[in-house]
């Protein structure tokens, strides 16, 4: 999240803070991630690294000839999800996931996943809980793991 | 009279030489020497060890082993290290007898190959912002966490802080943290490891005096010396924790990894108590002293 | 769900202003850390728990995360604490932000959607806070000015130090080398102390034996260790990135002296030779540590000053937080440095007018 603008919202006061707080662990994204470079990519997952400081899905998309590109999309700390009972084996590779995001600057296909859904429609893992509902996390069934066959033009280079 | 002084000291000396010899026929001939003795390497005296309040063998302190596995765990002699021409006597690796119980570790025949190309590219360090960082170099080059058991046998002290519930053992190198679950049936640390990890997911209980320390749940990305030796995700490590004396606990770690090795192997050493008064961790961040070596290739000026 | 303090809307009103009144939290919440003790109010009297060695028993997985300003709002004036309508309404608000902030427009930042890993305050389970702001002393809860020195410090880190400019994301941000980078983002050093409020991950795993009491901060699993054996501090030329601590109780209060920071690495770039932290931790309840700190450095500030950050309990684990090992963003963000200073170079090229060769 833009974390200033976060904690304005939690009400905390962004005193100067040297040491390492957490909200100085995001400033760089405008140098990291690029605003004018949206993708929306179809792909079915090939590796999931639940990491610090950030999460990474590896994704392979499949364009209309069959050749496939493994991107790779900047998630939040896994250190919650655990704490909330997500593991290792929660999303299977081989898992369809349409991602909503940014290119980064530097790498053709590495970004930031900012929307992640089922084709279906569905969030991804507790996105779009609202507070007071059960948080949802969404293990596919054997019908919804299936190569994808449609490609989104934006999100072709 | 100074021929005569040598004479009577000569004289003086050979009844002592002649107890001391006996002395050593005597300890030679028992299995245990007594406390007041000098110690016999590998031997020690019958030890209680003492109990924490809750009734469990107190392992807390300031630990370090005194091995070279950090370099090879197998037998290996002194050798140059990296750039001799400007590190001379400083960068120089120590020999040392290894810690593998049996000599040598039984890596099946194509796993051996991956550890020589391991100790081959030990310091060719590419990092990359995808999981093709961990494809060459040494951890420990890199400052990142040295795994289990090496963080034990690093040249580092470390320190045990032992409750109730948990035991967390907190090394100087890099400040590593590694918690181990000691409370049967705990819903907030399940028996299986939620994610993969560097020091893996360990669990622990006694078994009389001893400490014994399940862990599995690793990332197969660390490695067990700077020789190359290596395990994949498989890796499941049984670690005995046993005091031998005030200043010691013996230690002793299985691996078991049927993807790397033909069966289970096992290093073993003592761990001896830091007794500098007043000691304690002072910080070695090495992560600061790593980010020429990790980042130098995107830097602006990669000179500088 | 993770935040034990939402069960459902409707009943959300009702729940919180009871939790508000138990006596505990009430107690918690009107008495200064040094005199609490468990409330007598009615016949569920909490009682303090302790370690098997006779330490009252600080021992869990905590989260200091709150929706409580650092300073107080002017219009509180010398008002320490909220009414419960107004805790109750300012919790509620900050919930339903922290939901909100999801990016249902895409056009937002470029960044994750906090809610898909549960890093939203309200799925990390932040706790409500009956206090007006985190500092208590000075009485009007703003933090007493800086001196000349310190201003001018002050100052010249805000030309020179990591770009910290938060409210354009599309500023140029310098990245030359990883010195550029701030500490977190170098995964050098997080928490404290002090212990404040954090985005998310804002959360402590305390553990106590005899003579120590270690608090593990989320954040690249960053240790404290604090003897509690009155043994002397590291001479003064050893500095440490979380400074030197000795602890020792008073009562049900553990207090903990720390000093020896390091040069550069000083909580709001503090003079590391004069800095002196000194915190206070008191159990109040099942639920909570009441968690006070003061901040005393003669050369940076004009008077010590104090806060109070509640310690909330959560669910653990705190699991393993390696951070070096993973930092794809330090090579993302000075990669993308690089390539924006190559964009930059070619527009000027193909700007300039003056041919390729002749440059």
């Amino acid at each position: 999240m833009r974390v200033a603008l976060a904690l304005g919202m939690l009400g905390v006061g962004l005193a100067l803070v040297v040491t390492a707080v957490p909200v100085q662990a995001h400033h760089a994204f405008a140098a990291t991630f690029d605003t004018a470079k949206p993708v929306v990519v179809h792909c079915v997952i090939t590796k999931v690294e639940l990491i610090n400081p950030h999460s990474w899905f590896w994704c392979d998309e499949k364009a209309t000839d069959g050749t496939l590109t493994n991107w790779g999309f900047e998630g939040g700390s896994p250190n919650s999800l655990i704490r909330h009972g997500v593991t290792k084996n929660t999303i299977p590779t081989g898992t369809e996931l349409v991602i909503q995001g940014y290119q980064s600057k530097a790498f053709e296909h590495k970004g930031v996943g900012v929307n992640m859904t089922f084709p279906d429609g569905r969030k991804f893992l507790f996105g779009g809980s609202a507070p007071g509902a059960e948080g949802e996390v969404a293990t596919p069934t054997k019908d919804e793991i299936a190569p994808t066959s449609k490609n989104d033009a934006a999100s072709k280079k | 009279m100074k021929a005569t002084a040598v004479f009577v000291f000569l004289f003086a000396c050979t009844p002592i030489v002649v107890q001391a010899q006996t002395a050593v026929q005597q300890r030679a001939a028992r299995t245990a020497p007594a406390a007041s003795a000098i110690p016999t390497p590998g031997q020690f005296p019958p030890y209680k060890v003492p109990h924490m309040a809750d009734g469990k063998p107190d392992l807390n302190g300031i630990w370090q082993a005194f091995v070279a596995a950090d370099i090879d765990v197998q037998d290996h002699d002194a050798q140059a290290g990296p750039h001799p021409e400007i590190m001379g006597a400083y960068g120089a690796w120590p020999g040392g007898q290894g810690i593998v119980e049996g000599g040598e570790i039984p890596y099946k025949p194509e796993a051996l190959e991956k550890k020589k190309a391991n100790a081959e590219k030990r310091m060719v360090v590419n990092i990359t912002s995808d999981p093709h960082r961990h494809d060459t170099g040494d951890p420990e080059l890199k400052c990142y966490r040295p795994g289990v058991p090496r963080a034990n046998y690093l040249p580092f002290p470390f320190q045990i802080t032992q409750s109730r519930d948990n035991i967390i053992i907190v090394y100087e190198f890099g400040h590593v943290l590694r918690t181990i679950y000691m409370k049967e049936n705990d819903p907030e640390a399940p028996k299986e490891a939620p994610a993969d990890s560097w020091l893996g997911w360990s669990r622990g209980h006694f078994e009389g005096d001893t400490l014994v320390v399940d862990s599995t749940g690793f990332v197969p990305y660390t490695w067990f010396d700077r020789a190359g030796d290596y395990h994949s995700d498989a890796l499941h490590v049984i670690e005995r924790y046993t005091p031998a004396s005030p200043y010691h606990i013996m230690y002793e770690a299985t691996i078991d990894d049927p993807k790397v090795f033909t069966r289970p192997w096992k290093v073993s050493f003592p761990l001896y108590r830091r007794m500098e008064k007043n000691i304690q961790l002072v910080d070695f961040n090495c992560e600061e002293f790593v980010e020429k070596l990790l980042y130098g290739p995107y830097f602006k000026d990669p000179s500088k | 769900m993770a935040n034990r303090f939402w069960v459902s809307s409707g009943a959300l009103a009702t729940m919180i202003v009871a939790i508000l009144l138990t006596p505990a939290f009430v107690a918690a919440q009107a008495k200064s850390a040094a005199a609490a003790k468990a409330p007598a109010a009615n016949n569920k009297t909490w009682t303090l728990p302790h370690t098997p060695d006779g330490q009252p028993d600080l021992q869990g997985y905590w989260t200091s995360l709150s929706f409580t300003p650092m300073e107080r709002p002017a219009k509180y004036g010398n008002r320490e604490f909220l009414t419960d309508e107004e805790a109750a309404q300012i919790y509620k608000e900050g919930v339903q932000h922290s939901y909100e902030f999801t990016f249902n427009d895409f056009g937002d930042t470029p960044v994750y959607d906090a809610t898909v890993y549960a890093l939203s305050a309200w799925q990390e389970g932040v706790a409500p806070n009956r206090r007006t702001s985190l500092v208590v002393d000075p009485p009007d809860g703003t933090i007493p000015p800086l001196t000349p020195e310190a201003a001018k410090v002050r100052e010249a880190f805000r030309k020179t130090g990591p770009n910290q400019d938060y409210a354009d994301p599309n500023a140029p941000v310098k990245a030359d080398t990883s010195t550029d980078l701030n500490l977190g983002e170098r995964c050098l050093s997080f928490g404290g102390p002090p212990i404040l409020p954090g985005a998310y991950n804002s959360d402590f795993h305390i553990i106590q034996s005899p003579g120590n009491v270690l608090i593990e901060y989320e954040w690249g699993n960053e240790p404290r260790i604090i003897p509690l054996d009155g043994s002397p501090h590291l001479a003064s030329n050893i500095h440490a990135w979380h400074g030197d601590s000795r602890g020792h109780w008073e009562g049900n209060t553990l207090v903990v002296e720390t000093t020896n920071f390091r040069p550069g690495a000083t909580f709001q770039g503090a003079n590391a030779k004069t800095l002196k932290i000194k915190e206070y931790f008191t159990r109040v309840d099942q639920n909570t540590i009441e968690y006070k700190f003061t901040i005393d450095d003669p050369s940076t500030w004009t008077k010590p000053w104090s806060a109070i950050v509640p310690l909330s309990q959560i669910k653990g684990p705190i699991f393993e937080y390696a951070c070096t090992e993973n930092n794809n963003d330090a090579v993302n963000i000075l990669a993308g440095a690089r390539a924006a200073d190559k964009a930059a170079a070619e527009k000027a090229k193909k700007t300039s007018g003056v041919p390729v060769s002749q440059k």
